[in-house]
């Protein structure tokens, strides 16, 4: 009875918006959700937009964006977009997790995806992706490596937390692949939201001769930034593109490319083999993690190890390279990595 | 100033009674309703068909209602605080940092205290009450016995809030994630929600009994014309034998709890947690609300049903044609600039008056009872 009132209410408002609206019956229409800071966040949000225009650019996809102005409303807007016949709905945000599985669970033939969340399969009609964070981290830490001029760099994490380690490993990895003698700091604010700590710890890094540090620590993050800029150093942004904090101070920017990530989700309805119920990864070879390269960082990088880029993604390709995961070391394992690799003291000294 | 056509006056209704205080919202929306329409043509959309998408997607059907009714829920604890206190005559736009410690103490009550349903929704929202309370308390004191601006102080609580209860949410009881969070709270603590479509909760109910219990107590009680007259005119009010003092006090700290009240709607029904940051500006939006319903806690309900219904109609008008959220929000602010012209325009007016009159008018505002 309720179900058949909310199932005519929703046909009404179909009606009224499909009449009103421009939409060919055939082409492929999506929904992406964002998350609360909504477009304009030069982060996630905006970055699956770009997927969203390369799939309406290569096979014609409408898109609308949905944004929502707070996580309370992240369930109503997700449950008002299924059943109006998108083909997929696309959330980007850790916190729609539990709404999304809540409402792909009431509506068994609609189709969802989240981007960057955990490795739990959230349900037979949606599907997720883990980003290969430390993939990107040993990109980067490949890059700092051949660029720095003192021989010696630096990591500012935020807690000293396992998910945090993942990105010095990756880090540390592509560093020492790329220069064996190349010294890796290791170090932790404690604190993800405090620009001012991630300051200090930066400030205390390069007086030991670092001269490039990536910054893994949320808001914190913005403190490396910022004495890279004083201290006419480099820094390497995480998560999006944050190459334009400090233009000419940011060496590059670890990039979880949700664009791709979003991007394979429509490809996939288009072709007719949406994987429901999956969890896909996505590391370098997948074009889910990048160097964000843009006007900002134009001429810091040398070319030939631009180029090392291309090399480094057929080798994890083929699988001549498989970077660690931290997740897969054990306290006190001395070697890593394909190639095997010596520890850091922080892992090989563990108990 | 028009605060007097606000008030439900006791016993006798008449026609003009219900209409007068109608008349000026209704032309402020109907300004705005023009203007955005305007807005939406050189956009190059067809403006009927904006605003019968914003109507049906607030309006028609039950998913789309109870959305509207979601989104009107806090507004309903905010524009209800800000009404009592700014119809008192105290200006307290702080109801943004007094839901956010609300908000706060329900989170921390919610999860850290083992109790019976019927004990802990109770405990949980005295505890938001008191917290909006004590936030209130601090402006509400300093302008009784140091004469600090409450206006001032409002204004600087808010962010004081905001980063006060961060710290608590991402350094001292954060729970584990990648989300500024409390834990989550106890079942026991959850104000039950109706439907999958949209997380309108018992604190709905909650909100429109508190604001059907104020019109009441405007109407009818001696307390209820006592604040009146103090925001009419307190020296007024003074010499009538009015504790103006202690009754600023005391208007301000129900206002404020209240406010946190509203926070623990957000807490114990939409979110289930105390989320850092939560607030899209609800205590702000409360402060249009409450002007747009001129003071009245029936007003109130209104219009956080129109402010409910245009940010629930927001969402089906992004799927339907793809305009942005900002419609919608442009909407609401000309609401707002209208009013605050129309306001200021007649405060203007009462001091050009009370400087020609050179003394304090006891004019028809307070004919009646």
């Amino acid at each position: 009875m309720l179900k058949s009132i909310l199932g005519r209410g929703l046909a009404v408002a179909l009606a009224i918006g499909l009449g009103s609206s421009a939409y060919a019956q055939d082409k492929l229409k999506v929904a992406m959700i964002t998350s609360e800071s909504g477009l304009g966040d030069r982060s996630f949000n905006d970055m699956m937009v770009e997927g969203m225009k390369k799939a309406e650019a290569d096979f014609g996809a409408e898109y609308v964006v949905i944004q929502p102005r707070a996580v309370s409303e992240f369930q109503s807007a997700i449950a008002r977009a299924a059943g109006q016949g998108f083909d997929i709905i696309i959330g980007s945000s850790f916190d729609m997790i539990k709404p999304m599985q809540e409402v792909a669970k009431a509506f068994p033939d609609q189709k969802f995806g989240l981007v960057d969340v955990g490795p739990e399969p959230l349900g037979p009609n949606v599907v997720s992706t883990v980003t290969k964070d430390w993939e990107g981290s040993f990109l980067v830490g490949w890059i700092a490596a051949k660029t720095t001029k003192t021989g010696k760099i630096g990591f500012v994490g935020g807690k000293d937390i396992p998910i945090i380690h993942r990105f010095f490993i990756g880090y540390y990895y592509g560093a020492k692949m790329a220069n064996p003698d190349v010294e890796v700091f290791e170090s932790y604010s404690g604190t993800f939201t405090d620009p001012a700590a991630g300051k200090e710890y930066t400030l205390a890094l390069i007086n030991e001769g670092s001269d490039i540090n990536y910054a893994v620590a949320g808001s914190t993050s913005a403190g490396v930034i910022d004495a890279a800029k004083e201290t006419n150093t480099f820094a390497i942004g995480v998560d999006s593109n944050q190459n334009y904090m400090a233009p000419g101070n940011v060496l590059t920017s670890m990039m979880k490319r949700v664009d791709t990530q979003a991007y394979d989700m429509i490809k996939s309805i288009a072709d007719g083999d949406f994987k429901g119920g999956e969890v896909l990864y996505y590391g370098l070879a997948e074009d889910g993690v990048a160097a964000a390269m843009d006007e900002y960082n134009d001429g810091l990088i040398a070319e030939d190890v631009l180029a090392d880029v291309d090399m480094l993604k057929q080798k994890i390709l083929t699988g001549e390279i498989v970077v660690p995961n931290y997740f897969d070391l054990e306290p006190g394992q001395k070697e890593m990595g394909k190639p095997p690799m010596a520890t850091p003291p922080s892992v090989a000294d563990a108990k | 100033m028009s605060a007097e056509a606000a008030v439900p006056t006791g016993g006798h209704f008449s026609l003009a009674g219900l209409v007068k205080p109608l008349l000026q919202p209704l032309i402020a929306v109907a300004i705005a309703v023009v203007v955005g329409g305007l807005l939406v043509l050189s956009l190059g959309e067809n403006p009927f068909e904006i605003y019968w998408l914003l109507i049906s997607g607030s309006l028609v059907g039950w998913p789309n209602f109870l959305v509207t009714l979601q989104m009107m829920s806090p507004l309903l604890f905010t524009g209800l605080a800000v009404a009592i206190s700014f119809r008192a005559g105290l200006w307290n736009i702080g109801a943004e940092g007094q839901m956010i410690i609300g908000a706060l103490f329900a989170g921390i009550a919610g999860f850290a205290v083992d109790l019976p349903t019927f004990l802990h929704i109770p405990f949980c929202l005295a505890a938001a009450f008191l917290g909006g309370l004590l936030w209130a308390l601090i402006p509400a004191v300093l302008r009784v016995w140091l004469n600090v601006n409450e206006i001032v102080v409002c204004l600087m609580m808010n962010p004081i809030a905001l980063l006060f209860s961060g710290y608590v949410s991402t350094h001292l009881l954060k729970a584990p994630g990648p989300t500024n969070k409390l834990p989550d709270i106890a079942e026991t603590a959850v104000l039950p929600t109706f439907s999958l479509y949209s997380q309108v909760n018992a604190g709905f109910i909650i909100g429109l009994a508190l604001c059907l219990l104020f019109a009441a107590i405007n109407g009818w009680t001696k307390k209820g014309f006592e604040w009146k007259i103090m925001g009419l005119a307190p020296r007024f009010a003074y010499y009538g034998g009015i504790k103006v003092p202690l009754h600023a006090v005391v208007v301000m700290m129900i206002s404020g709890g209240i406010a946190g009240l509203g926070g623990a709607e957000q807490v114990l029904g939409e979110y289930r947690a105390f989320y850092d940051n939560f607030s899209p500006g609800y205590g702000f939006d409360g402060i249009a609300v409450a002007m747009l319903a001129n003071f009245n806690p029936i007003g109130v309900v209104l219009a956080a049903f129109l402010f409910g219904a245009l940010n629930g109609g927001s969402a089906v008008l992004q799927m339907m044609t793809g305009l942005s959220k900002y419609l919608v929000q442009v909407l609401q602010f000309i609401i707002v600039l209208i009013l605050a012209a129309q306001f200021t325009w007649g405060w203007l007016r009462s001091r050009k008056n009370a400087i020609t009159a050179q003394e304090d008018r006891l004019e028809p505002e307070t004919e009646e009872s």
